[in-house]
């Protein structure tokens, strides 16, 4: 009797103003980790970019201003973006292309099977990267690579994939590729199915075509996962590390070294942590750019 | 009548110092009970199987040290290292390090200072080993094993082509070698990256010059030094004469050329023997020779190093004498070190290991050879040279980067070197 007119009492609305410890107590765990693991090292790498540092406790020296020139300077870093620029534009249209024709095909129950077929293509989402990325080092190695067998009997001349410059960013693209489609392509199965059937009837019924369908009411449809995976895609390719580090080790002369192996190389290989922590400032800077002048566009288009 | 003698001085020699060695470890018999307490090792699998050998007789001695092996992956243990150092607790007593990587740690003050106990040590091991355990004329680790390079080649390989290995005095001879084995049996001379190189070989080919990246003053001399030249010369030649193997180290299809005789030369450290032996290339048995390196012009030495590693105590021990104490037993007494060599093949620096009769021993893997005796024989000249620097790591990458440059023409042969130079000036501001 006593304990249902406690809860009673407790569940009675507390009166605007009055404050009670528990609420913040419970959502403590998650704000406590991240201000420890989130929020302290994003202001401590602010304070360290203008810092030079070998690691040494209470070695930090003040340099002003020195890393952020030096960096402007760093043609590595500047390289180490324009790779990813041209490894997004090489794996992004294809994977996107890819993952949609995917989800039409089997959002139209044309397939026996369907199930399995969807987890089959998603299955490389769930592979360990590095598992992945040993596998591709063995398709794509020298002449005697499945890579190249498979195309010589086609008659194609063997492909220098990871020895030549572009090549080995088109083997990462094709890694990409392969892991992210099956991600993509499920975006769009969600999308497709919330689509009212009632519109692709309706305009059907008005005489238009599979294919004025697809593009007239299908794609607008479509849009806002579309602007949702290319803003995941380039901050995602910014950030690639485990793929190039496996597959090619950031070679040949540095043509598939991301921004994040060049940080973590600055850092944990040369010791300079407060000229890594400017390169994140500097990679972060872009990606925000990136990432805003793509929300401007993709707006722009809709009005 | 000149081997007899040699045997019966080499007999009486052998006995001599087995005697000395017996009376050294009577000596360390009375157990020393005053040394105490735990002390934790971090190192990988291999390393850790060898000392191990030696516990039982350390405990012996030491029999209030408790050791603790703690084993990691190379990489693992470097970064761990890092992060325990900046942390300022984590980390272990000792450490293994290998040569290429000790600068860095010693720089930074990660590692205890152990000028006055090493001082004993500096004549018994291999003079040339002390370098990357020296910064700013302190030392800070003890040399365990050493990297003697020399040249291993294919006697069918060779024999089939019809050139004598022995005529392989000078790097010049062997371009020549090269070409006719290509002509004669299609082999190629030796496995060498173009766009994959990893700036071993050109390291490996200026030490054996006695020179490193920088000079004992710590300059670049990549772009001033004849030296350089030569070793850059060298590999240029091999690609343009399509002389090589164009393999990644390390990699199966690398493996696959050693162990299938697609390649008649391994100019390599002598861990690379061992590693063919068990597991690269097992089935090539008695197919394999070794020789000396082949001489540049305007210097004599034939011998080079690559890799090597020590034992190294962290500024953070707190147990920094019975550190020590496990150390000198396991590294300073040639009882140990021939212990650990036999069970592991990592070669020992401790100079007086190289009269026991297993560097002796004829092995058949390499045809009947006493292989042992020429990386002993060789491992005493090798020259000294500063190339595993604090900065090695950076030093070596930027490196790399121009030398595939030039393997893919994306540079002339004649910037090569002026390039990684001022790369190298630039980012570590560096004379």
């Amino acid at each position: 009797m006593t304990e249902t007119v406690t809860i009673r009492k407790r569940a009675q609305p507390k009166k605007r103003g009055s404050w009670s410890v528990y609420p913040y107590l419970f959502i403590a765990p998650f704000f406590v980790l991240f201000c420890v693991f989130g929020i302290y090292p994003i202001l401590f790498s602010i304070v360290l970019s203008f810092q030079e540092w070998n690691g040494a406790p209470g070695a930090q020296q003040f340099v002003g201003l020195d890393n952020y020139t030096q960096l402007l300077r760093d043609n590595l870093f500047w390289e180490s973006m324009f790779n990813t620029v041209t490894i997004f534009v090489m794996h992004f249209p294809i994977m996107m292309v890819a993952g949609l024709g995917l989800a039409v095909i089997l959002n139209q129950n044309l397939l026996r099977f369907q199930g399995l077929w969807r987890a089959l293509i998603f299955l490389p989402q769930l592979t360990s990267m590095v598992a992945a990325g040993i596998t591709f080092r063995l398709i794509f190695e020298g002449q005697s690579g499945i890579a190249n067998r498979l195309i010589g009997y086609f008659g194609i001349s063997p492909v220098p994939w990871l020895d030549d410059v572009w090549w080995a960013r088109v083997a990462i693209s094709i890694l990409l590729v392969w892991a992210w489609t099956g991600y993509q392509m499920v975006l769009f199965l969600a999308a497709l199915q919330n689509i009212p059937p009632e519109l692709n009837e309706a305009a059907m019924v008005d005489g238009a075509n599979r294919w004025q369908v697809f593009w007239k009411i299908t794609l607008p449809f479509l849009r806002p996962v579309m602007i949702f995976m290319l803003t995941v895609s380039v901050i995602g390719t910014f950030a690639l590390y485990t793929e190039p580090t496996i597959l090619t080790g950031g070679g040949p002369i540095h043509s598939t070294t991301t921004p994040t192996m060049e940080i973590s190389g600055q850092a944990f290989a040369n010791l300079k942590y407060g000229y890594a922590a400017s390169l994140s400032y500097a990679y972060f800077a872009v990606v925000v750019v990136a990432t805003v002048l793509q929300n401007r566009l993709t707006a722009w288009r809709r009005s | 009548m000149k081997n007899r003698t040699k045997l019966i001085a080499t007999t009486t020699l052998t006995a001599l110092a087995a005697g000395t060695l017996a009376f050294v470890s009577q000596a360390q018999n009375a157990a020393n009970t005053d040394i105490k307490g735990e002390i934790t090792l971090w190192a990988w699998k291999d390393p850790i199987n060898a000392l191990k050998v030696v516990d039982d007789e350390f405990s012996k001695a030491f029999p209030n040290v408790k050791i603790k092996y703690v084993q990691k992956s190379a990489g693992d243990v470097y970064t761990q290292l890092k992060l325990a150092f900046s942390a300022g607790t984590g980390g272990p007593d000792i450490s293994l390090i290998e040569d290429s990587n000790l600068a860095q740690y010693a720089s930074i003050g990660a590692l205890a200072d152990v000028t006055a106990k090493v001082k004993p040590y500096l004549k018994k091991m291999n003079a040339y080993k002390w370098t990357a355990a020296t910064f700013k004329n302190r030392y800070y680790s003890m040399p365990w094993d050493s990297g003697p390079v020399a040249m291993y080649y294919r006697r069918d390989v060779f024999a089939k082509a019809g050139v004598d290995p022995a005529s392989l005095k000078t790097w010049d001879a062997y371009l020549k070698a090269a070409k006719t084995i290509k002509d004669k049996t299609g082999v190629k001379m030796l496995p060498l990256s173009k766009a994959r190189n990893d700036g071993r070989f050109f390291e490996t080919l200026l030490w054996q010059q006695g020179a490193g990246y920088v000079n004992k003053a710590g300059a670049v001399i990549l772009d001033k030094d004849a030296r350089a030249k030569r070793a850059l010369d060298l590999i240029a030649n091999l690609w343009t004469g399509d002389l090589n193997q164009d393999l990644e180290n390390w990699t199966d299809p690398w493996y696959k050329a050693i162990a299938e005789g697609e390649v008649a030369t391994l100019p390599m450290a002598v861990w690379m023997g061992g590693f063919m032996k068990s597991w690269i290339a097992p089935k090539t048995s008695g197919q394999w020779g070794v020789l000396p390196l082949p001489t540049f012009s305007g210097s004599r030495s034939r011998a080079s190093n690559d890799g090597g590693s020590h034992l190294a105590i962290l500024e953070q021990s707190q147990n920094k004498e019975a550190a020590w104490a496990y150390i000198q037993f396991h590294l300073g007494r040639a009882d140990s070190q021939l212990a650990m060599f036999k069970a592991s093949d990592l070669f020992p620096s401790l100079e007086s290991t190289y009269s026991d009769p297993i560097f002796n021993e004829a092995d058949p893997y390499f045809g009947g050879q006493k292989y042992r005796q020429i990386f002993a024989d060789a491992v005493k000249t090798v020259p000294t040279a500063t190339v595993y620097t604090e900065d090695y790591a950076e030093i070596n990458k930027l490196l790399s980067l121009e030398l595939q440059k030039l393997a893919l023409g994306k540079q002339a042969l004649k910037d090569v070197l002026s390039n990684a130079a001022k790369a190298i000036r630039d980012r570590t501001r560096r004379p």
